[in-house]
Formats: structure tokens, sequence, C-alpha cells
């Protein structure tokens, strides 16, 4: 979680302050949503346990970011009835699985990088 | 009190707030939803009714914020470049080049080859603008009106320019210079990159008719002259450095499958 604060920082140069957060949290849901498709909710509450209680954001900006996605494709929404509710589920794209495969690599080979500067061992390490 | 009361309010007042968001009403269900499984989570763990509500509405976060957030990003795609876009956003970058190479080859040779050269600068140039209008569309959901006006001048340059004769390439020259203001004025207000090198972009046509103004009523020498050019020079590498080293997700052909 060190790396993900750190990287926040450092990216507050190189992207503007309005990409910073949302480039992130894009690439994070597109990782939950990797293992099957999810309502907003269950995103939110796999974020949560995934970072143990770390990454606690307003759970309704969840929805703007999951918009934000299927517009562009990444992923796809499904409306379905749920107990009389209706209830939107979201699954990965193909585009969506490459975009976030050429993030997760680029991702590791920064922090990668972060982990040598500061002199700590090779991440991630097993020992 | 009736049950989910205080999630009632919270989506009436969530409806009120995001009137100027399409699918409005969608994104009320989704949320609907949401805080009522919520609520059921935490009744479950052991609060009461109200608590549960009071909790999963604190959690959420004000309506206010949620259809704030909604609003700004209705103005971004997500925060993923593809290669087209980047290819875009750089064509974008060297348009305004290509234009005034066309504009000053056109000026100086009314035929031949430099002529034909001009043209041609003109043509990329304008082609350069349009695919970066569609990067930009495609990244970040368009430029908003300001963008629009841009693009719909850009389309009808050439006409726009034409009644000038044989002055019309340096007509559509300075049009379509002119845009780069507009885009880079849509480009600030939607906080694309750091706002630094666009806003120094977008003052720096400015900053070279304004030196030259004063230049010529001082009669000062004309080794001064390069000096207006650095707003836009210092912009304009800035930024440029910073879409050259933006990463892009390489959208891959499908593997194993053949191709039409």
């Amino acid at each position: 979680m060190t790396a993900l604060k750190f990287a926040f920082l450092l990216d507050r140069g190189r992207l503007g302050e309005a990409e910073r957060v949302p480039r992130h949290l894009d690439m994070l849901i597109l990782s939950i949503l990797e293992t099957g498709p999810r309502h907003g909710y269950a995103v939110i509450e796999e974020l949560r346990r995934r970072s143990d209680e770390a990454l606690d954001l307003p759970e309704g900006t969840i929805y703007p970011a999951l918009h934000r996605l299927e517009r562009s494709k990444l992923i796809e929404g499904k409306w379905f009835d749920i107990g009389g509710r209706r209830r939107r589920t979201y699954a990965l794209t193909t585009d969506g699985r490459r975009a976030l495969r050429e993030h997760r690599k680029e991702w590791v080979s920064f922090a990668s990088m972060i982990q040598r500067v500061l002199g700590g061992k090779p991440w991630p390490s097993t020992n | 009190m009736a049950e989910h009361e205080l999630i009632e309010a919270y989506l009436r007042e969530l409806r009120y707030s995001m009137t100027r968001v399409a699918d409005a009403g969608e994104v009320i269900e989704e949320v609907a939803d949401h805080l009522n499984e919520a609520v059921a989570h935490l009744v479950q763990a052991g609060h009461s009714h109200a608590e549960a509500e009071q909790e999963a509405l604190a959690r959420f976060g004000s309506a206010a914020l949620i259809s704030k957030v909604f609003t700004e990003d209705r103005r971004r795609r997500a925060a993923v470049p593809t290669s087209m876009t980047r290819r875009a956003g750089l064509a974008a970058l060297c348009s305004p080049v290509l234009l005034a190479i066309g504009t000053f080859g056109i000026q100086n040779w009314h035929f031949g080859l430099g002529y034909a050269a001009g043209t041609g600068a003109m043509g990329l140039g304008v082609l350069a603008t349009l695919f970066g209008f569609w990067g930009f569309r495609r990244r970040h959901g368009g430029m908003g009106a300001m963008g629009r006006v841009a693009f719909w001048i850009t389309l009808a340059s050439p006409l726009l320019a034409a009644p000038f004769g044989w002055a019309a390439p340096a007509a559509l020259g300075i049009v379509l210079l002119l845009n780069v203001v507009l885009v880079t004025r849509a480009m600030y207000r939607a906080a694309i990159f750091p706002r630094v090198p666009i806003a120094l972009l977008g003052i720096g046509p400015f900053a070279i008719i304004a030196t030259v103004m004063v230049m010529e009523k001082l009669n000062a020498p004309s080794t001064w002259w390069p000096l207006s050019f650095a707003p836009l020079v210092v912009g304009y590498v800035w930024l440029g450095l910073l879409m050259w080293r933006e990463v892009s997700a390489e959208i891959e052909p499908p593997d194993g499958l053949a191709t039409a």
C-alpha cells in the first residue's frame, strides 16, 4: 500500500491533478472485475477487502468510474432483476483485459524501480 | 420512522442534483440497489435499521459530492490512453507547425515546388487537427462548447478563407492557428494535463501579436522578435514531452483469429 501512496505522490507531477486518482481507480476496478462480473457494491467491498481496508473512498465515487469505463468499452454493464430490484452488473471486455495486462506490466516495472531506489529488497520479495 | 425513509430522502436529493446527467434515472436505480444492499449487510452485522441507513449513507458520500464527480466525469473518458488516442494527441500538437509551414510556403511561393509543399503541409495540418479532435473526444469525452466551435471552424476554414483569393492560404492559416487558442482553452478547463504548459500554449499567439505590435511602435531591433515565441515554444515542448511520455495500453489484434 506504501507503493500506491508513492504512486499518487509521484504522479502529481506527470499527470494533471484531475487524472491522478481516476487513473489508478480505473485499473483497480478492472482488476476486481477480472475474476468475474460484479455489481457496484460488490466491487467496492472487494476493493476494501483486498486492500485490507486501506483503500477507503466514498462508495458512491465508484459509479462514475464504472460508467466511465463502460463508455470506453473496457467493461460492459447489464441489468438483472434481483428480488424485485434492478441490479446492474459489470464484466470485463476483451479490450479491458488487454488494458489491464498492459498497465499491470507498467505497475510492476514502476514499483520495482521505486524499491530499488529506496534500497530495499527487489519487489515482490519472498523473504 | 418508515423503513428506508433516509435512503428515499437521499435519492430524492441525488436526483435533484443530477438533473444535468443524461442517464440520471438509471444511476439512481443503481444507487438505490447499492444502499439497500449496504443496509441489509449492516443489519445482518447487528446494527439497527436506522443506524444501518445512517452508516450506509455516510459511507456512500453526500449527494453533492457524487453528482459533482458524475458531472466532471462526463467530460472525461477512462484515464487509459490507447496508442491511437496518443497518436491523435501528438498529431494535434504537430498541426500548428504544419499549418505555419504551409502558410509560409504558400505566401512566399505562388507556384512551383514551394507552393505544392506549402499546400501539402496545410492539408496535412488540417487532417492532423481533425485527428486530434477525434482523439480528444475518444479519450476525454469531448471538449465542451469551445471544442465544438473549434471543430466546426476547422471544418469550415477552407470556405471561410476562400473569399480572400491569393491571401486565402494565409487567412486559412490564421483561422486554424486561432483555433489553437480555443482548443487550449478547452483543454485548460478539462484539466487533462498540468495547466501551466496549456496556458503558455494558449497565450502564445497573443504574445507574438502583442510583441510585434509593440516592437513596431518602439522601432525595436528585429533581433528581439524571436523572444515573442518563447511562451508558445516552452508550452509546446513541455506539453509534447508530457504527451510523448504518457504510457498507452496497446490494443493488440485478437490472438489466433484469421483476418478477412
